[in-house]
């Protein structure tokens, strides 16, 4: 199916986003729990690989015996091999549990490099278990700077698996190095059976061939690695960079649909005006009483109107009501929606507020919509408290529905965000509304409890309603 | 008489440097055929002393397990030590099983008068304590020592040791070029 509607799609765009987003976050636990499974496993791989290195350390045998220079060379690739397959799970564990343990924790970055110390311990132990030296090498030392440094540049990219394939390619060249004769100098190849090797190919001249094999391989998969990484991460950043500006977009049409209403509204005066001036004229020409209550009626619904139309046109214009004006004007309504009968509203104090009564409402209104979208049709709740809090007075609506996960309560009031059900765009309009009134939201939430948004408007005290009134 | 000053100027001078560059005689080891290479604590350097034999064309017998009993038929023994975790793994033993097998062929080659070449390569040391053991064994009863001067094991201890037995030591410079160097070493 193609969405031709760019806000539309766009919106869907962003959902799936926020979704794959959301969701690697929960993963934390998911992803330590792997974490173990890794270090785990890596405990046993020295013993499931025993077999095959007695037959390579048979090959290297060999190779010193007959100075068969192709023989060394295959002894090398299948250290190689065999080495990123011990060194991986440790690898893969450390780095899996850092990045669960770093979206725990407040200081991730600095969480994330302590767990990277389980990598030692890991290798101690493995020492330890099959009394060999299962030593930290040059390939390891260098495999941990290069988790850092992605660590540091992918932290906005959700998807593990990618990055673990990114850090195991690297880890995977870096190994290649371990049989480079030349680096053996600089303390890069630790390992008995890798120095093993370096010695024999000096022993049968097979040095430059090992050099030259070990530094072209280690360079190629190194420069895959990279481009890999560079391409994840510009892909990433389009990404992130569409939603941006998708956000924009929507931003921009929000305010033109705004835009056009408010003019549709400005058209209203005219016939509006007409209808005022008609009534007038008809009061006065007829003597009939009815007729003379009637033009009252529509007197006052015109004016109703007006002031309705002047509040919309005006979003910053404040005038002193009262609050039961407000619950009033949600009651009326709230009985046009469905499940209305779901909504209980308490007036439990009688303060007037400075607020745009149109605006305000429409704005508790949406925050009683999120809550009848959010409980449960049969045993659900959706009340709507209106009192008095630290001096302020304080609307709060409380549902008991299926409540807001942590990680989304901080995306609630960016615009677009949207549970799936709407255009997200209702708590964004919500915030800006009480910002217009010098108030201040705030939600709490917990996922099967319920959902609790406390708006705070500062009321009015005798002398501002004088000064008003005057 | 100027020149007379200078010769004697000059004999002073020039002769404690040539004493020092002079390359101290290298002892020279009489090979009898067959011999028997053995290793102790299995490493590689068996193998690399088995091969320079053989590009020599010296025939030599390697058995890197070989036991007491495997010495009879032979002139000598070449023990070629090295400890290695993953040989000793390879070969099915513990590292006791090692040192006691070594002592064996060393107490049984002492019986029968067997001249015991050690010779120590020591490439592939990495500190590990149980190499410095096994050097302690056979060191002591060594015939004739051959030490790679490069190497990173134990040499200062070796060397004691030699000195206090008066064993005579040979030296290895180019592990690389081992066969050149046992030509250098070894009487065929």
């Amino acid at each position: 199916m193609v969405l031709k509607n760019p806000v539309v799609s766009g919106l869907l765009e962003k959902i799936l986003i926020s979704k794959t987003i959301g969701k690697s976050a929960k993963n934390h636990n998911r992803k330590i729990l792997f974490g173990l499974f890794f270090i785990g496993a890596s405990l046993i791989v020295p013993l499931a690989i025993q077999t095959q290195i007695n037959s390579l350390l048979e090959d290297i045998r060999q190779s010193v015996l007959t100075g068969d220079t192709g023989l060394l060379l295959l002894a090398a690739t299948k250290l190689v091999f065999f080495n990123t397959i011990r060194h991986a799970p440790v690898i893969t564990g450390a780095f899996l549990i850092g990045e669960g343990l770093s979206s725990i924790f407040k200081y991730n970055r600095f969480v994330f490099f302590l767990s990277l110390l389980i990598i030692p311990f890991v290798f101690k132990a493995i020492s330890a278990i099959y009394n060999i030296q299962f030593l930290f090498t040059g390939s390891i030392y260098v495999t941990v700077s290069v988790i850092l440094v992605l660590f540091f540049l992918t932290t906005k990219i959700p998807r593990t698996i990618i990055k673990l394939f990114i850090i195991n390619l690297f880890l995977f060249g870096f190994d290649w190095l371990e049989i480079v004769p030349m680096l053996e100098k600089f303390g890069y190849s630790g390992g008995e059976i890798a120095k093993s090797i370096i010695m024999v190919s000096g022993f049968i001249g097979a040095d430059y061939i090992l050099n030259y094999v070990g530094f072209t391989i280690s360079l190629m998969i190194i420069i895959n690695a990279l481009i890999l990484t560079k391409v994840i991460i510009d892909h990433y950043n389009r990404m992130f960079l569409i939603e941006k500006l998708r956000k924009t977009e929507i931003e921009a049409l929000h305010s033109r649909y705004f835009q056009e209403v408010k003019h549709l509204v400005h058209d209203l005066k005219t016939p509006l005006f007409t209808i005022h001036g008609l009534n007038g004229a008809i009061k006065m020409m007829v003597e009939n009483p009815k007729v003379k209550t009637y033009n009252d009626v529509i007197a006052n619904s015109v004016e109703n109107i007006s002031s309705m139309i002047s509040e919309i046109l005006h979003e910053r214009k404040l005038s002193v009501i009262d609050v039961k004006e407000i619950t009033d004007f949600l009651k009326t309504h709230l009985s046009l929606e469905e499940n209305q009968e779901k909504v209980k509203i308490k007036l439990l104090t009688e303060k007037k507020i400075h607020a745009n009564k149109y605006l305000l409402s429409r704005a508790l209104i949406n925050i009683i919509n999120n809550s009848l979208q959010a409980i449960d049709p049969e045993i659900g709740l959706v009340q709507l408290n209106v009192d008095e809090e630290n001096g302020m007075v304080l609307f709060s609506v409380m549902d008991n529905g299926r409540g807001i996960s942590k990680e989304n309560l901080e995306k609630i009031w960016e615009l677009g965000y949207s549970s799936g059900k709407s255009t997200g765009l209702g708590l964004n309009f919500v915030k800006k509304v009480v910002n217009n009134h010098r108030g201040d939201i705030e939600i709490q939430s917990k996922p099967k409890q319920g959902t609790t948004v406390k708006i705070y408007l500062p009321k009015v005290d005798l002398n501002d309603e004088k000064i008003a009134s005057g | 008489m100027v020149t007379k000053i200078f010769l004697v100027v000059a004999i002073i001078l020039f002769v404690p440097l040539m004493s020092i560059s002079a390359e101290e005689p290298e002892n020279e080891i009489l090979l009898h055929e067959p011999f028997l290479v053995t290793s102790a604590g299995q490493s590689l350097d068996a193998y690399l002393v088995k091969a320079a034999f053989d590009k020599l064309g010296v025939k030599s017998d390697l058995e890197t397990i070989a036991y007491a009993d495997d010495l009879e038929g032979f002139n000598q023994i070449i023990i070629v030590g090295g400890f290695s975790h993953k040989g000793i793994a390879s070969a099915g033993l513990s590292f006791l099983d090692e040192i006691e097998r070594v002592s064996q062929i060393l107490e049984k080659a002492e019986e029968i008068s067997m001249p015991i070449i050690f010779i120590y390569l020591g490439t592939f040391f990495l500190g590990d304590s149980r190499e410095v053991n096994l050097i302690e064994v056979i060191t002591p009863l060594a015939s004739q020592i051959i030490v790679y001067v490069e190497c990173s094991g134990p040499l200062s201890y070796i060397y004691e040791v030699a000195e206090k037995n008066d064993i005579p030591v040979s030296h290895i410079n180019d592990v690389n070029d081992l066969s050149e160097e046992f030509s250098r070493i070894f009487l065929f």
